[in-house]
């Protein structure tokens, strides 16, 4: 295999995407060639790092509320949410009296 | 410990589920539009805060783009219904894009503030906390410098995990253009990064 043929394979590889014997001719080039070598690390790493969570984002709080807020007035035709119940009078009533 | 995004992708049988949600929302359950917007507002604002200059405007971008794709979902028909996060990851794309033109910035190196960045923060030694601080602040700002469309599908394939078919719908591209987009933008960010990463020994 030559060096072109195999950095046109290099994306699919570093991705698993390859039928099994493309595969196998990838490998048996990146054993003698340390330039496709490297480059087939270098993209893996970067893959790696990318999917490690390092630039995951998370919502605040603050977003998600200010947001559902807006939503939930955009919305008009949904029903009341009925995650927080109205308390219940007789919950809190004692059983004997004061 | 963090725990698991919300949003995570469930794999089979997700879109089903969705496509219920969608119409259930329709029909006026709320609980199924807070259930929608938990599964991807963290990838929403993420998608956001790649493509924009700011965590102001990302949050703006993010929650427009909410307000749309919901207004969409509503007039929709039932049988026309493709995937809530292309159409909620398209808008995202097409608000950046109207927000750079607006201010007519080129793209800007946003400086990725740790505080800004909420990240997974397992129990770590100071060392490794701050090591991986290093990286992840070279890794963003490589990615950063970025032309928009590589910006979009690591961001996308990579960081968000979002499925190529998905991706594909988003960025107006075939699967399989979609994938060599992917391929030649981790190219791209490994050059940039590749000087960071010469004369590491383990490399």
């Amino acid at each position: 295999m030559t060096c072109a043929a195999a950095l046109d394979l290099l994306g699919p590889y570093v991705d698993d995407d390859l039928p099994t014997e493309s595969r196998r001719r990838v490998e048996a080039h990146l054993l003698t060639c340390r330039d496709c070598a490297w480059e087939a690390q270098t993209l893996r790493l970067t893959r790696e790092r990318l999917r490690d969570g390092i630039g995951e984002v998370v919502a605040s709080d603050a977003f998600r509320a200010r947001t559902l807020a807006r939503l939930h007035a955009d919305n008009a035709h949904l029903s009341p949410t009925a995650d927080v119940p109205e308390p219940d009078p007789l919950q809190f009533r004692l059983p004997f009296k004061v | 410990m963090t725990p698991p995004r919300s949003g995570a992708y469930g794999g089979g049988g997700d879109s089903a589920y969705e496509s219920r949600l969608i119409e259930r929302f329709k029909s006026g359950d709320s609980r199924a539009l807070e259930t929608l917007f938990d599964r991807y507002a963290d990838r929403t604002l993420g998608l956001a805060v790649r493509l924009t200059d700011t965590r102001e405007d990302a949050e703006e971008v993010a929650q427009e783009a909410f307000l749309r794709a919901f207004r969409f979902a509503r007039e929709m028909r039932g049988d026309t219904v493709t995937s809530f996060g292309a159409w909620l990851f398209s808008i995202v794309r097409s608000l950046a894009a109207d927000r750079r033109r607006q201010l007519k910035l080129p793209a800007l190196i946003s400086l990725a503030a740790p505080e800004l960045e909420a990240v997974a923060a397992d129990a770590m030694d100071v060392g490794e906390e701050a090591a991986r601080r290093a990286e992840r602040a070279d890794l963003l700002q490589a990615l950063d410098a970025l032309p928009e469309e590589y910006r979009a599908v690591l961001t996308l394939c990579d960081l968000e995990d979002v499925p190529h078919a998905e991706a594909a719908q988003v960025l107006g591209r075939s699967p399989a253009a979609t994938k060599s987009l992917l391929y030649r933008a981790r190219r791209a960010l490994r050059d940039r990064l590749a000087e960071r990463w010469k004369g590491v020994s383990e490399i």
